[in-house]
């Protein structure tokens, strides 16, 4: 039982990370990272 | 079909299901559609044409150059280590399953010093997290050999003239130092594929050290029975970054392949709950060796 304790309360703290993060419109700028090719994966930075 | 075989396949169907954009012949970018807000837990270069999602090592390093931090990936990468552990290491990267295939080719074996492992940290610290703030570049990406191999390669290759700059991918620079550095690095690694057990996941992978810190305290852990263990090394033998579990089971290094399974002795539990759920349909039987073992020798 402990170690769901431990995992509900980690659960909330997710939760408000998540919410924080929305506020910030992250998703938009991980979607936006992620559709800009990276040169320096490719190799020219 | 048995828990390795499932394994296996569903490591095919990751590799094929998250590089299935073939829309970059037409378009020669890469995939730019909403999936791309979604990082997967494993590392899947974002640049690689046929990616659909993003690399969540990539997503932090940008939001460590751009000084803000990454409140939803923290939490995503929260959520999946402090429930599987790093089960996804094991399981669904296709890095993890390069690293799988190449060490079954035959060659001189070599093993690798659990210290090692540490560099993992170091990696995580330096090239994902204090380098990016201070110099405002994604130095783990420049370096990543599986960037090379699944969007440096294949742009380099293929060259197309990429529409939003006007210039062929790479011939317009040439073959630089980074470049060649990146395929230096991706050469050893791949070497090091094939005499070593995982060393990529073991010694550089920064996600694997993130996963691997959830181990000890995610809600799926491995519990092994010391006091009916016979001591025959069979999940030892079995593991894919030489762990030996008897020990440990839950070391930071586990990829959570669940191989050690197929000894009757090692169980899965859950929150706790491994005693009351019954997980024997995940174990393959195995003829176990009742023949005590001398550790020592």
């Amino acid at each position: 039982m402990m170690r769901w304790g431990i995992f509900a309360v980690a659960f909330v703290i997710v939760l408000v990370f998540f919410l924080i993060g929305d506020s910030r419109n992250e998703v938009l700028e991980i979607q936006n990272n992620g559709a800009t090719m990276c040169m320096a994966c490719i190799g020219l930075e | 079909m048995d828990l390795n075989a499932l394994r296996v396949l569903i490591q095919w169907i990751c590799l094929i299901g998250s590089n299935a954009y073939l829309g970059f012949f037409k378009t020669k970018q890469v995939y730019q559609g909403p999936l791309k807000s979604v990082c997967v837990p494993i590392l899947n270069c974002h640049s690689c044409p046929s990616a659909f999602f993003s690399c969540p090592i990539g997503t932090f390093q940008h939001f460590m150059t751009v000084q803000k931090i990454p409140f939803i990936l923290l939490g995503y990468l929260s959520m999946v280590g402090m429930t599987v552990g790093a089960m996804t290491c094991g399981w669904l990267c296709p890095f993890g399953f390069l690293q799988d295939l190449m060490y079954k080719i035959k060659s001189v074996k070599i093993q690798i010093p659990k210290q090692l492992s540490s560099l993992r940290y170091l990696m995580l610290g330096l090239l994902v997290i204090l380098f990016p703030i201070v110099t405002q570049e994604t130095w783990f990406s420049k370096l990543c050999p599986m960037g090379t191999l699944q969007a440096a390669l294949p742009w380099a290759l293929w060259d197309p003239i990429i529409p939003v700059y006007g210039e062929p991918a790479v011939s317009s620079t040439g073959f630089g130092f980074l470049f060649a550095a990146k395929i230096i690095i991706l050469v050893f690694f791949l070497g090091w594929f094939v005499v070593s057990k995982r060393p990529f996941c073991r010694t550089t992978c920064p996600l694997g050290a993130i996963f691997g810190f959830f181990n000890a305290h995610s809600l799926l852990r491995l519990k092994v029975d010391n006091q009916n263990c016979k001591d025959c090394f069979k999940c030892s033998e079995n593991c894919p970054v030489d762990l030996h579990v008897g020990e440990n089971p839950n070391a930071s290094t586990c990829v959570r392949c669940l191989k050690c399974l197929e000894c009757e002795h090692v169980k899965l539990t859950v929150g706790g709950l491994g005693d009351k759920v019954n997980f024997g349909f995940l174990r393959k039987k195995v003829p176990s060796k009742n023949k005590k073992v001398d550790r020592n020798g």
